[in-house]
C-alpha cells in the first residue's frame, strides 16, 4: 500500500454549505478539523492524481473526539476526480461521486485517545493519473449509527493505494 | 538515503507557545527563529511505509545578518498508533530531541546546512500520526551568532 496524499486541516477548504470547523484544540494547539455532532458537516481537500495511481483506494481518517466515551461515529468519502476536457464546467458545477460511507469502530474510552477509520473508496470517480482531484471527508451526524456525543476532531488522513 | 519529508515554511503548524514566526527575504517564505530564547516550529504528517532508521533531519537556512557563530538547532519527532493511551486533547508526546551546533557562513544569506539525528524518531511506525519540531536555543551556551536564523526547508531522510 502506498501513501499517495495526506490530508491535514489547516490545507483543507470549506464546501459551499455545510463546513465543519478548522481550528485547534485548545491547550496543545494541534490542528484539527471539527465536526459537530448535531449535523452532518463536511470538509475538502484538493490534490492532484500521483503517477502509478491503482485501485482499489482506501483512506485513513485519524482522529480524536472531544468528550465522547462510547458510541461509533458515521464518516463518509466523496470524490471529484477532473480529466482534463472533461465536458464539466468547474466555474459552475460540481461532480462528486457517491458517497462512500463507514461506521466506525467504537470510540476509544477515553477522549482524546486517537482512533483510526479506513474506508474503502469504492466510489473513486473512476480517478486516473493527472487528474485534478477533490476528496470531501463528512460526517454524517444524524445517521442512525452516529451515536457518539459530542465533536469529531480530524487530525490527518491519508489516502492510499494499492501499490 | 531516501527523503520522506519536504517542509517548508508555509506549511507549518502555527504553534501558539514559543513560535518561530513566517517572514518573507526577496520573496522566499522563510521561518524566522529570531534571538530572544527558544523558537519552535510543528509540522504535522502522517508517517510512510518502509520507514529505515534512523532518520536525519538537513536543515536549510540562512544567517539575517551574522557573519560568525554557531546555532544551537534541535529537532524532535511525536508519533502516535492509533489506540495509544494519549490523551491528545491536553497531552504531547515527543520524543527525544536531537541536535546540531552548525558554525554560520562568513557572509550572512548564504545557505548553510545543519543535520541533525533523529534516531529512531519516537518509533515512528508506519501509518502514524506524527509531527516534527524544529527549534532554536538561543540561550543555549553554544548558540553565538548574533541575530535571527531564517529557515529555509527542512529534509527528513530515512536509511532506505
Amino acid at each position: 500500500m502506498a501513501t499517495r496524499a495526506v490530508l491535514l486541516p489547516l490545507a483543507s477548504e470549506p464546501p459551499p454549505t455545510g463546513a465543519a470547523e478548522v481550528r485547534r484544540t485548545p491547550s496543545i494547539g494541534r490542528p484539527i478539523v471539527a465536526y459537530d455532532a448535531a449535523i452532518g458537516e463536511g470538509a475538502r481537500w484538493t490534490f492532484l492524481a500521483t503517477q502509478g495511481l491503482t485501485a482499489p483506494y482506501t483512506l485513513r481518517v485519524l482522529g480524536i473526539m472531544a468528550s465522547a466515551t462510547s458510541g461509533t461515529v458515521v464518516l463518509g468519502a466523496a470524490i471529484e476526480a477532473v480529466t482534463p476536457a472533461d465536458a464539466l464546467d468547474l466555474d459552475a458545477g460540481e461532480s462528486f461521486d457517491a458517497v462512500n460511507s463507514q461506521v466506525s469502530g467504537a470510540v476509544p474510552g477515553t477522549a482524546g485517545y486517537l482512533f483510526l477509520t479506513t474506508i474503502t473508496l469504492t466510489n473513486a470517480d473512476s480517478i486516473a493519473a493527472g487528474d485534478y482531484v477533490r476528496l470531501e471527508i463528512l460526517r454524517d451526524a444524524t445517521h442512525a449509527s452516529d451515536t457518539a456525543a459530542g465533536d469529531f476532531y480530524l487530525l490527518a488522513a491519508e489516502l492510499r493505494d494499492a501499490v | 538515503m531516501a527523503t520522506r519529508f519536504v517542509f517548508g515554511p508555509t506549511s507549518t503548524d502555527l504553534v501558539t507557545s514559543l513560535p518561530a514566526y513566517e517572514g518573507e527575504v526577496q520573496r522566499r517564505p522563510v521561518i524566522v527563529y529570531d534571538e530572544v530564547g527558544f523558537r519552535q516550529s510543528v509540522w504535522t504528517a502522517i508517517a510512510p511505509s518502509g520507514l529505515l532508521f534512523p532518520l536525519t533531519v538537513v536543515l536549510h537556512g540562512i544567517m539575517a545578518s551574522a557573519t560568525s557563530g554557531a546555532v544551537a538547532l534541535f529537532a524532535q519527532a511525536e508519533a502516535i498508533t492509533p489506540g495509544d493511551a494519549l490523551n491528545l486533547l491536553d497531552t504531547q508526546s515527543f520524543g527525544a530531541a536531537g541536535s546540531a551546533i552548525q558554525n554560520v557562513p562568513a557572509t550572512a544569506g548564504v545557505e548553510f546546512a545543519a543535520t541533525i539525528d533523529l534516531g529512531v524518531a519516537d518509533s515512528m511506525v508506519d501509518g502514524d500520526l506524527i509531527r516534527f519540531t524544529i527549534s532554536r536555543n538561543s540561550s543555549n551556551a553554544s548558540d553565538t551568532a548574533s541575530g535571527a536564523y531564517y529557515l529555509l526547508a527542512a529534509e527528513f531522510r530515512d536509511s532506505a
